[in-house]
Protein backbone atom coordinates (compact mmCIF):
# COMPACT_ATOMS: atom_id res chain seq x y z
CA UNK A 1 0.00 0.00 0.00
CA UNK A 2 1.55 3.13 -0.96
CA UNK A 3 1.77 5.81 1.44
CA UNK A 4 1.19 9.63 1.05
CA UNK A 5 4.40 11.54 1.54
CA UNK A 6 4.60 13.66 4.15
CA UNK A 7 4.63 17.22 2.65
CA UNK A 8 2.36 15.74 0.44
CA UNK A 9 -0.89 16.45 3.45
CA UNK A 10 -2.20 19.24 5.81
CA UNK A 11 -1.40 18.66 9.00
CA UNK A 12 -4.55 20.15 10.20
CA UNK A 13 -7.67 21.73 8.91
CA UNK A 14 -6.22 25.29 9.71
CA UNK A 15 -3.59 24.52 7.22
CA UNK A 16 -6.25 23.30 4.73
CA UNK A 17 -7.93 26.70 5.44
CA UNK A 18 -5.11 28.91 5.11
CA UNK A 19 -3.71 27.74 1.49
CA UNK A 20 -7.25 27.34 -0.10
CA UNK A 21 -9.61 29.87 1.23
CA UNK A 22 -8.58 32.66 -1.18
CA UNK A 23 -8.09 30.62 -3.97
CA UNK A 24 -11.82 29.34 -3.05
CA UNK A 25 -13.05 33.10 -2.76
CA UNK A 26 -11.05 33.23 -6.34
CA UNK A 27 -12.72 30.75 -8.09
CA UNK A 28 -16.22 31.36 -6.64
CA UNK A 29 -16.50 35.35 -7.57
CA UNK A 30 -15.24 34.40 -11.33
CA UNK A 31 -18.87 32.44 -10.73
CA UNK A 32 -20.71 34.77 -9.33
CA UNK A 33 -19.24 38.21 -10.22
CA UNK A 34 -20.00 40.16 -6.69
CA UNK A 35 -17.64 39.66 -2.94
CA UNK A 36 -21.03 39.14 -0.61
CA UNK A 37 -21.98 36.25 -2.53
CA UNK A 38 -18.55 35.32 -3.10
CA UNK A 39 -17.78 35.44 0.43
CA UNK A 40 -21.03 33.75 1.66
CA UNK A 41 -20.45 30.97 -0.43
CA UNK A 42 -16.46 30.53 0.42
CA UNK A 43 -18.34 30.32 4.09
CA UNK A 44 -20.62 27.24 2.78
CA UNK A 45 -17.58 25.48 0.89
CA UNK A 46 -15.37 25.63 4.38
CA UNK A 47 -18.51 24.72 6.51
CA UNK A 48 -19.59 21.81 4.42
CA UNK A 49 -16.20 20.22 3.61
CA UNK A 50 -13.82 20.97 6.91
CA UNK A 51 -15.94 18.54 9.25
CA UNK A 52 -15.52 15.48 6.76
CA UNK A 53 -12.79 16.04 5.59
CA UNK A 54 -9.80 13.26 5.60
CA UNK A 55 -7.03 15.02 6.92
CA UNK A 56 -4.15 12.45 6.10
CA UNK A 57 -5.43 12.78 2.04
CA UNK A 58 -3.02 14.23 -0.18
CA UNK A 59 -3.13 17.78 -1.12
CA UNK A 60 -4.48 16.84 -5.20
CA UNK A 61 -7.42 15.03 -3.27
CA UNK A 62 -8.23 17.96 -0.52
CA UNK A 63 -8.40 20.19 -3.58
CA UNK A 64 -10.44 17.77 -5.47
CA UNK A 65 -13.04 17.36 -2.57
CA UNK A 66 -13.22 21.71 -2.05
CA UNK A 67 -13.54 22.13 -5.74
CA UNK A 68 -16.31 19.16 -5.83
CA UNK A 69 -18.08 20.66 -2.69
CA UNK A 70 -17.95 24.22 -4.50
CA UNK A 71 -19.35 23.09 -7.38
CA UNK A 72 -22.70 22.00 -6.20
CA UNK A 73 -22.75 25.21 -3.09
CA UNK A 74 -22.89 26.95 -6.33
CA UNK A 75 -25.48 24.96 -7.88
CA UNK A 76 -27.68 25.38 -5.01
CA UNK A 77 -26.81 28.81 -4.81
CA UNK A 78 -27.63 29.15 -8.40
CA UNK A 79 -31.17 27.02 -7.80
CA UNK A 80 -31.91 29.61 -4.71
CA UNK A 81 -31.31 32.83 -6.04
CA UNK A 82 -32.31 32.96 -9.99
CA UNK A 83 -34.30 29.28 -10.71
CA UNK A 84 -31.70 28.42 -12.84
CA UNK A 85 -27.94 27.34 -13.53
CA UNK A 86 -26.18 31.12 -14.68
CA UNK A 87 -22.59 29.37 -14.10
CA UNK A 88 -21.06 26.33 -13.32
CA UNK A 89 -17.64 24.78 -12.04
CA UNK A 90 -15.98 22.19 -14.47
CA UNK A 91 -12.69 20.32 -13.26
CA UNK A 92 -10.51 21.92 -15.29
CA UNK A 93 -11.43 25.54 -13.89
CA UNK A 94 -11.26 23.93 -10.24
CA UNK A 95 -7.94 22.60 -10.76
CA UNK A 96 -7.24 25.84 -12.32
CA UNK A 97 -7.80 27.81 -9.42
CA UNK A 98 -6.90 25.85 -6.78
CA UNK A 99 -3.40 24.39 -8.55
CA UNK A 100 -0.51 24.91 -6.62
CA UNK A 101 1.54 26.75 -6.66
CA UNK A 102 -1.27 28.94 -7.37
CA UNK A 103 -1.42 30.00 -10.71
CA UNK A 104 -2.12 33.94 -11.68
CA UNK A 105 -5.16 34.21 -13.04
CA UNK A 106 -5.87 35.64 -16.64
CA UNK A 107 -9.42 36.34 -16.43
CA UNK A 108 -8.96 39.91 -15.74
CA UNK A 109 -6.76 40.28 -19.00
CA UNK A 110 -9.32 38.08 -20.99
CA UNK A 111 -11.92 40.57 -19.45
CA UNK A 112 -9.56 43.24 -21.02
CA UNK A 113 -9.57 41.72 -24.35
CA UNK A 114 -13.24 41.07 -24.61
CA UNK A 115 -13.56 44.75 -24.17
CA UNK A 116 -11.00 45.86 -26.93
CA UNK A 117 -13.04 44.07 -29.42
CA UNK A 118 -15.82 46.14 -28.94
CA UNK A 119 -16.34 49.98 -30.70
CA UNK A 120 -15.07 52.77 -28.56
CA UNK A 121 -18.64 53.86 -27.19
CA UNK A 122 -19.74 50.35 -26.04
CA UNK A 123 -16.01 49.80 -24.42
CA UNK A 124 -16.23 52.69 -23.19
CA UNK A 125 -19.77 52.61 -21.24
CA UNK A 126 -18.79 48.75 -19.55
CA UNK A 127 -15.23 50.06 -18.83
CA UNK A 128 -17.11 53.28 -16.81
CA UNK A 129 -19.62 50.62 -15.39
CA UNK A 130 -17.53 47.43 -14.44
CA UNK A 131 -13.54 48.59 -13.96
CA UNK A 132 -14.52 51.75 -12.55
CA UNK A 133 -17.52 50.98 -10.81
CA UNK A 134 -19.46 54.13 -11.71
CA UNK A 135 -22.94 54.59 -11.29
CA UNK A 136 -25.43 54.69 -14.48
CA UNK A 137 -25.62 58.47 -13.80
CA UNK A 138 -22.15 59.03 -13.29
CA UNK A 139 -21.16 56.84 -16.65
CA UNK A 140 -24.05 58.96 -18.51
CA UNK A 141 -22.11 62.34 -17.57
CA UNK A 142 -18.58 61.25 -18.43
CA UNK A 143 -19.91 60.12 -21.47
CA UNK A 144 -22.08 63.28 -22.28
CA UNK A 145 -25.29 61.41 -22.72
CA UNK A 146 -28.66 60.91 -20.89
CA UNK A 147 -29.44 58.46 -18.30
CA UNK A 148 -31.88 56.65 -20.75
CA UNK A 149 -29.25 56.29 -23.23
CA UNK A 150 -26.49 55.60 -21.16
CA UNK A 151 -28.72 52.34 -19.90
CA UNK A 152 -29.50 50.98 -23.65
CA UNK A 153 -25.52 51.55 -24.46
CA UNK A 154 -25.21 49.20 -21.56
CA UNK A 155 -27.01 46.79 -22.40
CA UNK A 156 -26.41 46.62 -26.28
CA UNK A 157 -22.54 46.56 -25.40
CA UNK A 158 -23.37 43.40 -22.87
CA UNK A 159 -24.74 41.39 -25.40
CA UNK A 160 -21.89 42.19 -28.20
CA UNK A 161 -19.51 41.42 -25.67
CA UNK A 162 -21.79 38.25 -24.56
CA UNK A 163 -22.34 37.23 -28.52
CA UNK A 164 -18.00 37.70 -29.39
CA UNK A 165 -17.39 35.40 -26.12
CA UNK A 166 -20.06 32.63 -27.41
CA UNK A 167 -18.59 33.38 -31.15
CA UNK A 168 -14.92 32.37 -29.56
CA UNK A 169 -15.59 29.24 -27.48
CA UNK B 1 -37.89 40.17 -28.88
CA UNK B 2 -35.80 40.45 -25.90
CA UNK B 3 -36.93 42.79 -22.68
CA UNK B 4 -34.27 45.23 -23.16
CA UNK B 5 -32.80 46.61 -20.30
CA UNK B 6 -35.01 47.01 -17.34
CA UNK B 7 -34.90 43.28 -15.95
CA UNK B 8 -31.13 42.23 -16.29
CA UNK B 9 -30.57 45.85 -15.40
CA UNK B 10 -31.24 45.37 -11.86
CA UNK B 11 -28.95 41.99 -11.97
CA UNK B 12 -26.09 44.04 -13.68
CA UNK B 13 -26.85 46.56 -11.63
CA UNK B 14 -26.32 44.34 -8.69
CA UNK B 15 -23.02 43.21 -9.59
CA UNK B 16 -21.56 46.55 -10.56
CA UNK B 17 -22.56 47.70 -7.49
CA UNK B 18 -20.80 44.98 -5.60
CA UNK B 19 -24.13 43.46 -3.96
CA UNK B 20 -25.20 40.55 -4.18
CA UNK B 21 -27.62 39.17 -6.70
CA UNK B 22 -31.08 40.15 -5.93
CA UNK B 23 -33.19 36.57 -6.31
CA UNK B 24 -36.97 36.98 -8.30
CA UNK B 25 -37.97 35.87 -11.98
CA UNK B 26 -36.03 33.14 -13.66
CA UNK B 27 -34.31 34.91 -16.24
CA UNK B 28 -34.74 34.46 -20.10
CA UNK B 29 -32.01 33.42 -22.72
CA UNK B 30 -31.33 37.21 -23.52
CA UNK B 31 -30.82 38.27 -19.73
CA UNK B 32 -29.16 35.18 -18.64
CA UNK B 33 -26.25 36.07 -22.09
CA UNK B 34 -26.27 39.57 -20.37
CA UNK B 35 -25.62 38.14 -17.09
CA UNK B 36 -22.82 35.58 -17.81
CA UNK B 37 -21.23 38.57 -19.75
CA UNK B 38 -21.63 41.23 -17.36
CA UNK B 39 -19.76 38.05 -14.58
CA UNK B 40 -17.10 37.87 -16.93
CA UNK B 41 -16.38 41.30 -17.06
CA UNK B 42 -16.05 41.84 -13.35
CA UNK B 43 -13.31 39.65 -13.17
CA UNK B 44 -11.09 42.27 -14.00
CA UNK B 45 -12.28 44.15 -10.56
CA UNK B 46 -9.86 44.12 -7.81
CA UNK B 47 -12.53 42.91 -5.63
CA UNK B 48 -12.36 39.37 -7.29
CA UNK B 49 -8.97 39.07 -5.83
CA UNK B 50 -9.22 39.18 -2.49
CA UNK B 51 -12.07 38.93 -0.30
CA UNK B 52 -12.94 41.72 2.23
CA UNK B 53 -10.98 42.77 5.09
CA UNK B 54 -11.22 40.40 7.78
CA UNK B 55 -13.06 37.84 5.97
CA UNK B 56 -10.56 35.15 6.17
CA UNK B 57 -9.50 35.89 9.96
CA UNK B 58 -13.61 35.69 11.04
CA UNK B 59 -14.42 32.95 8.96
CA UNK B 60 -11.86 30.93 10.30
CA UNK B 61 -12.70 31.88 13.61
CA UNK B 62 -16.44 30.38 12.83
CA UNK B 63 -14.81 27.49 11.61
CA UNK B 64 -12.82 26.64 14.95
CA UNK B 65 -15.92 27.00 16.58
CA UNK B 66 -17.78 25.02 14.34
CA UNK B 67 -14.93 22.15 14.26
CA UNK B 68 -13.49 22.39 17.81
CA UNK B 69 -16.94 22.65 19.57
CA UNK B 70 -18.06 19.46 18.34
CA UNK B 71 -19.32 16.93 20.95
CA UNK B 72 -17.52 13.95 19.95
CA UNK B 73 -14.07 15.98 19.95
CA UNK B 74 -15.17 17.46 23.13
CA UNK B 75 -15.91 14.26 24.96
CA UNK B 76 -12.50 12.74 23.55
CA UNK B 77 -11.01 15.75 25.24
CA UNK B 78 -13.27 15.69 28.85
CA UNK B 79 -11.94 11.89 28.82
CA UNK B 80 -7.91 13.02 28.82
CA UNK B 81 -8.86 15.80 31.21
CA UNK B 82 -10.66 13.43 33.86
CA UNK B 83 -7.38 10.70 33.66
CA UNK B 84 -7.58 8.09 35.44
CA UNK B 85 -8.78 4.23 34.68
CA UNK B 86 -12.11 4.24 35.07
CA UNK B 87 -12.25 7.28 32.77
CA UNK B 88 -10.76 6.31 29.84
CA UNK B 89 -12.02 1.94 30.04
CA UNK B 90 -15.34 2.21 28.78
CA UNK B 91 -17.39 5.14 27.36
CA UNK B 92 -20.60 4.01 29.65
CA UNK B 93 -18.51 4.33 33.07
CA UNK B 94 -16.48 7.52 31.83
CA UNK B 95 -20.47 9.11 31.38
CA UNK B 96 -21.33 7.89 34.60
CA UNK B 97 -17.75 8.72 36.74
CA UNK B 98 -18.38 12.61 34.92
CA UNK B 99 -22.23 12.64 35.96
CA UNK B 100 -21.37 11.57 39.87
CA UNK B 101 -18.75 13.87 39.99
CA UNK B 102 -20.83 16.94 38.51
CA UNK B 103 -24.52 16.24 40.10
CA UNK B 104 -25.97 20.39 40.14
CA UNK B 105 -24.98 20.73 36.24
CA UNK B 106 -23.99 19.04 32.52
CA UNK B 107 -20.70 18.81 30.79
CA UNK B 108 -20.71 20.23 27.64
CA UNK B 109 -19.35 16.86 26.64
CA UNK B 110 -22.75 15.95 26.48
CA UNK B 111 -24.42 19.18 24.27
CA UNK B 112 -25.07 17.81 20.73
CA UNK B 113 -25.72 19.82 17.70
CA UNK B 114 -29.20 19.98 15.64
CA UNK B 115 -28.79 18.44 12.95
CA UNK B 116 -31.01 17.16 10.39
CA UNK B 117 -29.40 14.89 7.44
CA UNK B 118 -31.52 16.78 4.56
CA UNK B 119 -31.83 20.10 6.68
CA UNK B 120 -33.03 23.53 4.96
CA UNK B 121 -31.67 26.67 6.25
CA UNK B 122 -34.63 29.08 7.46
CA UNK B 123 -34.64 32.79 8.15
CA UNK B 124 -35.92 33.08 11.23
CA UNK B 125 -35.10 36.99 12.53
CA UNK B 126 -32.70 39.78 11.08
CA UNK B 127 -29.72 41.46 12.59
CA UNK B 128 -31.72 44.23 13.74
CA UNK B 129 -34.15 42.01 15.77
CA UNK B 130 -31.12 40.90 18.20
CA UNK B 131 -29.81 44.19 18.60
CA UNK B 132 -31.07 44.62 21.88
CA UNK B 133 -29.27 42.17 23.91
CA UNK B 134 -32.58 39.79 24.02
CA UNK B 135 -32.91 36.04 23.28
CA UNK B 136 -35.37 35.88 20.61
CA UNK B 137 -37.91 32.96 20.67
CA UNK B 138 -37.87 31.44 17.33
CA UNK B 139 -40.37 28.64 15.53
CA UNK B 140 -39.75 27.37 12.27
CA UNK B 141 -40.64 24.11 10.10
CA UNK B 142 -40.17 21.53 12.69
CA UNK B 143 -38.63 23.50 15.83
CA UNK B 144 -38.67 25.73 18.34
CA UNK B 145 -35.51 27.76 20.05
CA UNK B 146 -34.09 31.09 20.97
CA UNK B 147 -31.32 33.30 18.75
CA UNK B 148 -29.35 35.45 20.85
CA UNK B 149 -25.96 37.76 20.43
CA UNK B 150 -23.16 36.31 22.19
CA UNK B 151 -19.57 37.38 22.33
CA UNK B 152 -18.52 35.06 19.37
CA UNK B 153 -21.11 35.55 17.23
CA UNK B 154 -24.62 34.22 17.18
CA UNK B 155 -25.65 31.27 18.87
CA UNK B 156 -28.89 29.32 18.84
CA UNK B 157 -30.27 26.57 20.87
CA UNK B 158 -33.64 24.12 21.05
CA UNK B 159 -36.46 25.50 23.23
CA UNK B 160 -37.33 22.34 24.49
CA UNK B 161 -36.15 21.29 27.91
CA UNK B 162 -34.33 18.15 27.67
CA UNK B 163 -35.87 16.99 30.88
CA UNK B 164 -39.40 15.88 29.74
CA UNK B 165 -39.81 18.29 27.06
CA UNK B 166 -41.89 21.52 27.96
CA UNK B 167 -41.37 24.41 26.18
CA UNK B 168 -38.45 27.16 28.00
CA UNK B 169 -39.08 30.39 28.08
CA UNK B 170 -36.68 33.17 27.88
CA UNK B 171 -35.72 35.47 30.86
CA UNK B 172 -33.85 38.88 29.30
CA UNK B 173 -33.37 39.95 32.87
CA UNK B 174 -31.19 37.01 33.93
CA UNK B 175 -30.45 35.80 29.95
CA UNK B 176 -31.46 33.16 30.78
CA UNK B 177 -33.46 30.65 29.63
CA UNK B 178 -35.94 28.73 32.07
CA UNK B 179 -38.50 25.34 32.09
CA UNK B 180 -41.47 26.14 33.92
CA UNK B 181 -41.95 22.60 34.83
CA UNK B 182 -39.30 21.91 37.27
CA UNK B 183 -37.56 25.59 36.85
CA UNK B 184 -34.34 24.15 35.43
CA UNK B 185 -32.35 27.08 33.80
CA UNK B 186 -30.12 27.21 30.95
CA UNK B 187 -27.83 29.73 29.70
CA UNK B 188 -28.64 31.24 26.25
CA UNK B 189 -25.52 28.72 24.85
CA UNK B 190 -27.41 25.43 26.10
CA UNK B 191 -25.78 24.69 29.50
CA UNK B 192 -27.63 23.82 32.31
CA UNK B 193 -27.05 26.62 35.03
CA UNK B 194 -29.18 25.70 37.59
CA UNK B 195 -31.47 22.71 38.55
CA UNK B 196 -33.00 20.85 41.31
CA UNK B 197 -33.06 17.75 39.23
CA UNK B 198 -30.77 14.86 39.84
CA UNK B 199 -28.99 14.19 37.78
CA UNK B 200 -29.16 17.38 35.85
CA UNK B 201 -31.15 17.72 32.55
CA UNK B 202 -28.81 17.28 29.33
CA UNK B 203 -28.03 20.96 27.83
CA UNK B 204 -29.75 21.93 25.24
CA UNK B 205 -29.26 20.84 21.60
CA UNK B 206 -27.01 23.86 19.87
CA UNK B 207 -29.05 24.58 16.00
CA UNK B 208 -26.83 25.54 13.50
CA UNK B 209 -27.25 29.19 12.64
CA UNK B 210 -25.34 31.72 10.08
CA UNK B 211 -25.52 35.00 9.01
CA UNK B 212 -27.00 35.95 5.56
CA UNK B 213 -27.85 39.10 3.85
CA UNK B 214 -28.81 40.75 7.16
CA UNK B 215 -30.93 37.54 8.01
CA UNK B 216 -30.24 35.02 10.90
CA UNK B 217 -30.65 31.68 9.75
CA UNK B 218 -31.14 27.91 11.35
CA UNK B 219 -30.89 24.43 9.83
CA UNK B 220 -34.16 23.23 10.36
CA UNK B 221 -35.64 20.27 9.40
CA UNK B 222 -37.13 19.30 5.85
CA UNK B 223 -40.59 20.45 5.32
Amino acid sequence: MSETPADDRYASWDEVYADNVVRVYRLLFSRVGNRPDAEDLTTDVFMAALGPLRINASKGEVRAYLGATARSVLASYWRSRLGVEVTTIDDDLAADYLAAPPTESDAPARARRLLNRLPERHRRILELRFLESCSIKEAAQAMGISVGNAKVLQHRALRMAAAAQEADS
Amino acid sequence: MSRGPRRSGSLVDALVGGKPLPGGRVPDADELRVLRAAIDLRAAHPAAGLPSEGFVARLRHDLARELDGSPRRTAVSRRAVLAGAAAAAAGAAGVVAERALFPGGSRSADQVALDPAAGQWVAVATDADLDGGGARRIETVGLVGFVAQAPGGVVAVSGVCTHQGCLLRSNDESRQLECPCHQTRFSREGKVVTSELHPAPQPLPRLRVRRRNGQIEVLAPPS
